[in-house]
């Protein structure tokens, strides 16, 4: 095991794109759970004097109609859409490699059948799907990260499915067959581990995908509620200000940008790295 | 007169960390008009990365470090772009081994054709006519009607018809071809080589041969250089070659191929004298291992395979022979539980095996197991050997504990002949040969007492192919395994087989003692099998019998 990890930590290092995207991400991340330390303001309280602010000495990036830090609430902002975008892309992932894998090993009627019922899910605009979703059951946390699953699982399972497609034919998967193994173990040895970039890479840009979506829920209302402090939400309560304190509306919306640049960046630097090696392993 | 192809010299070597690593080191060679060489080596001998330069083209990461290629009095390598486009247009054309991954899938036939045509022929009208022309000159069968088609819709020997006929179609003056029936079973091999013959007089043409097939180059080509590690062990005129090999490699190569006439397994020396071991004899009283009566196998609504009977008894190889689509393979999947027969039985003494192998018991399972042909994609690349011959220990229960089962796992790749260091190597680490045996230390992990071997050595070099032949040839022995041999090389199989059953469109045409077979074959297709392999011995190819006009597939030739 410890010679994958080290592996894939030279194919990460390889590619200065996915290096950088990685980083980025990793602050992001370390931010979000510092953020305690790195500001004495809290992010849900403001002196109703201070409002509307520019950058000062004291609020670096202004105040916003609360009168609230706007860096404070950037810093703490991070927590509500990196925790659920990373619980709904693991869930939506991990849902879509066991359909995607299943369905190609098993093939025929159960592969039709769930890939029509798939396309169907397809077919319905993703805000539109979400909003039906969230209105029906509320916008707690995991209402938003099954509603997202549901609206992705199916585009992941398509891109594993093409994935495995291609490794079922070996003869190693055969062998295993004739030895009359499960699905599930054939599934886990013999499929999953030549199938990991695609996953890795399919994780990482779906991730950047639910980002947006869980922001842009949240900037509708639908997804985390006032005062929470996230970046989505921000925008919105200081949209109607952003002649005022430009820097207020402007803030999350940097946040958001270079995350999901990061997350791009990892995603695209891990498939050109991938590539390569498979290239290297091929010769 | 002047060669059309001089190599001199040539060095061809890849950087790796910061090393030049050599993969062809002073190699020369010469082709006149009309004339054909034959590059004949194992794979790693750098044959192919030969051949290539004549096009101009290196593999990615490898550069020229010596010597010139010339041909047709240019130096290719030091060509424009321009003129080197030229000289692949027009002077050189090559056909690749594998002709079915050669041609766009979504064009069709005509198309591409008149695309290799293009500089050519002038006006839709004559070029459609010039592509009709190429066909038929390919000896392909109703070439308007194949011209509309895809290249799926093509049988392999017919795609590589076509992939020479787009060859050909620049009228070029040396043919470079890169294993080109390597992958094709014997009659469709003996059509293509009959054709490439023939255009070759035809046209006048210079050709590279390369092959590893020692069979196909006695027959085909005028001059032979044996390659070895990227340099050249012995270069002579086909016939001096076969006849009085100079050096230890080229006889020990020679004598590694089997032959039609050898009456059990040739074990070869260092110096390459050959000596034949006896079969082993089977004892009068050896219990059956597999009975198989009136099996009928379904593909949808075609028929694979129409009532076939044999039986199996412990200790003896059963050989299944047969051309691609005869069935046989089928048979085996069968065997092994992938594929339930629409009819008939199939009998295990431990059970029933009619049932796919998920609902066998598991301790029928692994009576019958099974080892692929391709060495390549049968072990998962990302898991050790040892990983792939620990799981079955582990899956069958004949190991108990997780210790035991590595024990167990050294043991058995000990016991095909390996080091059992190996067994934490990843696959592509491992060499053809390895990587098969691999994967029969992986069938035996279940102390099986019925292999299926589906064409274990149609992949493998010569020599390694000697080895593995021996390895089972040991195994049966020792194991009193039950072998279904199947293969479609005579030769392998009349050196291995105790009894032959040849198959032909899913029936059994004929079924006998290996000896007895090939010493009086009854029927006709057996004759035409046998007359299509092809000894190491060179000499005009014979006529022979037209088994089947290409392109008709399942039109019986014989009664």
């Amino acid at each position: 095991m410890s010679t994958a990890v080290i592996r894939t930590w030279r194919t990460v290092r390889s590619s200065r794109a996915a290096t950088i995207g990685l980083a980025i991400v990793a602050v992001h991340v370390v931010v979000a759970l510092l953020a305690p330390l790195l500001t004495s303001y809290a992010p849900t309280v403001g002196d109703s004097s201070l409002a509307l602010l520019g950058p000062g000495a004291d609020h670096w990036a202004g105040t916003d109609q609360y009168g609230r830090d706007v860096l404070t609430r950037v810093l703490y902002g991070g927590r509500y859409a990196l925790g659920v975008s990373a619980a709904a892309t693991l869930l939506t992932v991990a849902l879509g490699t066991v359909l995607g894998c299943a369905a190609a090993l098993r093939g025929g009627r159960l592969d039709d059948a769930l890939m029509r019922v798939l396309d169907a899910v397809l077919s319905v605009p993703s805000i539109l799907a979400l909003l039906v979703i969230v209105t029906a059951l509320g916008s707690g946390p995991w209402v938003i990260v099954l509603a997202i699953a549901v609206v992705y699982v199916p585009q992941v399972t398509r891109v594993v499915r093409g994935a495995a497609l291609a490794v079922v034919p070996a003869d190693y998967v055969t062998a295993a067959r004739a030895r009359g193994e499960g699905i599930w173990p054939i599934l886990r040895r013999e499929v999953l581990p030549n199938i990991t970039d695609v996953v890795c890479v399919e994780f990482a840009m779906r991730a950047s995908w639910v980002v947006l979506l869980i922001s842009s829920l949240s900037f509708l209302g639908f997804g985390a509620n006032p005062p929470t402090p996230d970046w989505g939400l921000m925008v919105a309560e200081n949209r109607t200000a952003i002649t005022v304190v430009p820097m207020a509306g402007l803030a999350p919306i940097i946040a958001l940008a270079t995350l999901v640049v990061g997350l791009n960046l990892a995603a695209d630097g891990l498939s050109k790295a991938w590539g390569v090696d498979r290239i290297r392993e091929g010769s | 007169m002047e060669p059309i192809v001089s190599v001199a010299g040539l060095g061809v070597a890849y950087r790796s960390g910061g090393a030049d690593i050599p993969v062809v080191a002073d190699v020369s060679a010469e082709v006149h008009p009309g004339q054909t060489l034959a590059l004949v080596g194992e794979s790693g001998s750098g044959k192919s990365t030969v051949a290539a330069t004549l096009l101009g083209h290196l593999r990615h990461g490898s550069r020229i470090t010596a010597g010139t290629v010339r041909v047709d009095g240019k130096d290719v390598f030091a060509l424009s772009a321009r003129e080197l486009r030229r000289l692949r247009g027009g002077t050189v054309a090559m056909v690749a081994q594998n002709a079915g991954h050669a041609l766009t899938p979504s064009m069709r036939i005509g198309k591409q054709i008149a695309e290799a045509l293009r500089d050519k022929a002038a006006g839709r009208a004559s070029s459609s006519a010039a592509v009709l022309e190429l066909l038929e000159q390919v000896r392909l069968p109703r070439p308007d009607e194949l011209a509309r088609r895809y290249p799926h819709e093509l049988s392999g020997g017919q795609q590589q018809r076509v992939a020479i006929a787009m060859a050909i179609a620049a009228r070029p003056r040396v043919l470079v071809l890169d294993e080109p029936t390597t992958g094709l079973d014997v009659v469709t091999q003996r059509g293509v080589l009959d054709l490439i013959g023939a255009l070759r007089a035809e046209l006048g043409l210079a050709a590279v041969l390369v092959s590893h097939d020692l069979g196909v180059v006695a027959h085909m080509a005028d001059q032979v250089t044996v390659l070895r590690a990227g340099r050249v062990v012995e270069s002579a005129p086909t016939r001096r070659l076969f006849a009085a090999p100079a050096e230890p490699y080229t006889r020990r190569l020679l004598a590694s191929v089997p032959r039609l006439t050898d009456e059990g397994l040739a074990l070869v020396g260092e110096d390459g004298s050959r000596e034949i071991r006896p079969r082993a004899v089977l004892p009068a009283d050896a219990p059956e291992a597999v009975a198989v009566r009136d099996v009928t196998i379904d593909y949808g609504s075609t028929r694979a395979v129409h009532g076939v009977s044999f039986q199996v008894r412990r200790g003896e190889i059963l050989a299944l022979v047969g051309e691609s689509g005869s069935g046989k393979s089928t048979l085996a999947w069968s065997l092994a539980g992938l594929r339930a027969p629409s009819g008939g039985t199939m009998t295990h003494e431990a059970g029933d095996l009619t049932r796919p192998s998920r609902r066998r018991a598991p301790s029928l399972r692994r009576k019958i197991q099974l080892v692929f042909q391709n060495a390549d994609t049968s072990l998962n690349p990302r898991r050790s050997v040892g990983d792939a011959v620990r799981r079955p220990l582990r899956f069958f229960g004949t190991a108990a504990t997780r210790p035991e089962a590595a024990a167990r796992a050294r043991q058995l790749i000990a016991d095909v002949r390996l080091d059992p260091d190996l067994a934490d190597r990843l696959p592509a680490q491992l060499s053809g040969g390895q990587r098969q045996r691999i994967g029969i230390a992986r069938a035996l992990a279940g102390e099986p007492d019925v292999l299926i071997a589906d064409e274990i050595t149609t992949a493998l070099d010569v020599s390694v192919q000697a080895e593995v032949l021996r390895l089972l040839d040991d195994l049966r022995r020792e194991r009193r395994l039950a072998c279904l041999f199947i293969s479609h090389d005579l030769a392998v199989v009349r050196g291995i087989a105790d009894r032959v059953i040849v198959l032909r469109d899913g029936v059994v045409v004929e079924e006998g003692p290996t000896e007895e077979v090939f010493a009086a074959p009854s029927h006709a297709y057996t004759r035409g099998l046998m007359a299509a392999a092809l000894a190491p011995e060179p000499g005009e190819l014979s006529p022979t019998l037209p088994l089947r006009p290409e392109g008709r597939g399942g039109t019986p030739a014989f009664p």
